[in-house]
């Protein structure tokens, strides 16, 4: 029995068709590898994220010296304006001992802020004149008020003189 | 075979799209999502670290200046109780160092300054107290000059002496001093 044999026809693959296959496939190839390298990269970053013990303690750091330094600092500015408020009340007896007449015997004294009352005793009236006007002329003092004056039975004049200084001379 | 090879590309093609959109993109969101915040993070952690150095380098010229810090705690002192001996102390010391006799010492009413605005003033915490002593009218002055240079900021509110007539000695003086000192407030 005689064989016959049929020539097999060439299946013809377009060309178009396998570059199209081939690019196709390499797109593939590319998405399935940044796939991966997007999950693996996910999940270290994911690691990044998670604070460190290191970055909590850096973060407690800030925080304890950030108080230190703001309390140092708010205290050294509340002794700087308190400094700068720290008043010489002793210059109030310098100038009563430089403006005080002679003949001039002051009996009580009382200071208090910016006021001060004296009250006092004096031969006559002119000599207490004479104690009110150089009073006025002192740059330590705004003004010089008579609040009480009267004839002592004993010989004399009392007097009471109320004073409002110049707080410059404090400082 | 000649179908084949157009419908694998066909298939691929809808396997591209379908798995790009589905599976890629949102892997793809999640890891720019990620990159950004580790990135702000990386860059927070040396703002911080700068940050921090720069507090640290305060901190030490700070220290450079120890000796003036002690003297700034001294004259204002954190804690209210335990200073109140202290300046008590103090005044006893200074009134005997300049020949007065202390007769009297008491503890007026404390107060915080609430009329200021500033934060400054709020943590200032005045200890108000009355003196009475008893000397010669140098050693007051002497007192005055001795609480005004000492370090401890103490401030002379009311000065009240009157001349003492009944006294066999004219001249001892009764002082009667309102005082005031002040303490910070660190909460």
């Amino acid at each position: 029995m005689a064989i016959e044999i049929t020539p097999q026809t060439r299946v013809k693959i377009p060309s178009w068709s396998v570059i199209v296959f081939i690019i196709e496939l390499i797109s593939l190839l590319i998405l399935a590898i940044s796939y991966l390298y997007f999950g693996f990269s996910s999940k270290k970053m994911e690691t990044i994220l998670i604070q460190s013990p290191q970055e909590a303690k850096l973060e407690q750091d800030i925080t304890t010296k950030e108080k230190d330094l703001t309390l140092a600092k708010a205290k050294i500015d509340a002794f700087a304006q308190l400094l700068g408020q720290h008043q010489k009340v002793g210059n109030i007896f310098s100038f009563l001992e430089k403006a005080s007449l002679p003949d001039i015997w002051f009996s009580n004294f009382d200071f208090s802020a910016d006021s001060l009352t004296l009250k006092g005793h004096t031969k006559d009236f002119i000599t207490l004149g004479q104690q009110i006007l150089a009073f006025q002329v002192e740059p330590a003092v705004q003004t010089v008020k008579l609040s009480e004056i009267l004839l002592n039975p004993k010989g004399g004049v009392d007097f009471s003189l109320l004073i409002k200084l110049n707080v410059a001379i404090f400082y | 075979m000649s179908r084949l090879i157009p419908t694998i590309c066909i298939l691929l093609i809808i396997l591209l799209i379908l798995g790009g959109y589905f599976l890629w993109w949102p892997k793809y969101q999640k890891f720019e999502d990620l990159r950004i915040k580790v990135a702000n993070k990386t860059e927070k952690i040396k703002q911080e670290e700068e940050y921090f150095a720069e507090l640290d380098a305060l901190q030490n010229k700070l220290d450079n200046y120890q000796l003036e810090v002690d003297k700034i705690n001294s004259a204002l002192p954190f804690d209210f109780d335990s200073s109140i001996p202290a300046l008590f102390n103090f005044i006893q010391e200074k009134s005997a160092e300049n020949g007065l006799i202390l007769k009297d010492i008491d503890l007026g009413k404390t107060s915080q300054k609430s009329t200021a605005a500033a934060a400054v003033k709020e943590r200032i915490q005045n200890i108000g107290f009355t003196v009475s002593v008893s000397g010669a009218y140098p050693s007051l002055k002497n007192f005055l000059a001795a609480i005004y240079n000492n370090e401890r900021l103490v401030e002379v509110e009311k000065i009240i002496f009157s001349y003492p007539e009944l006294s066999k000695n004219k001249e001892i003086f009764d002082f009667n001093l309102q005082l005031k000192a002040q303490t910070f407030n660190a909460n």
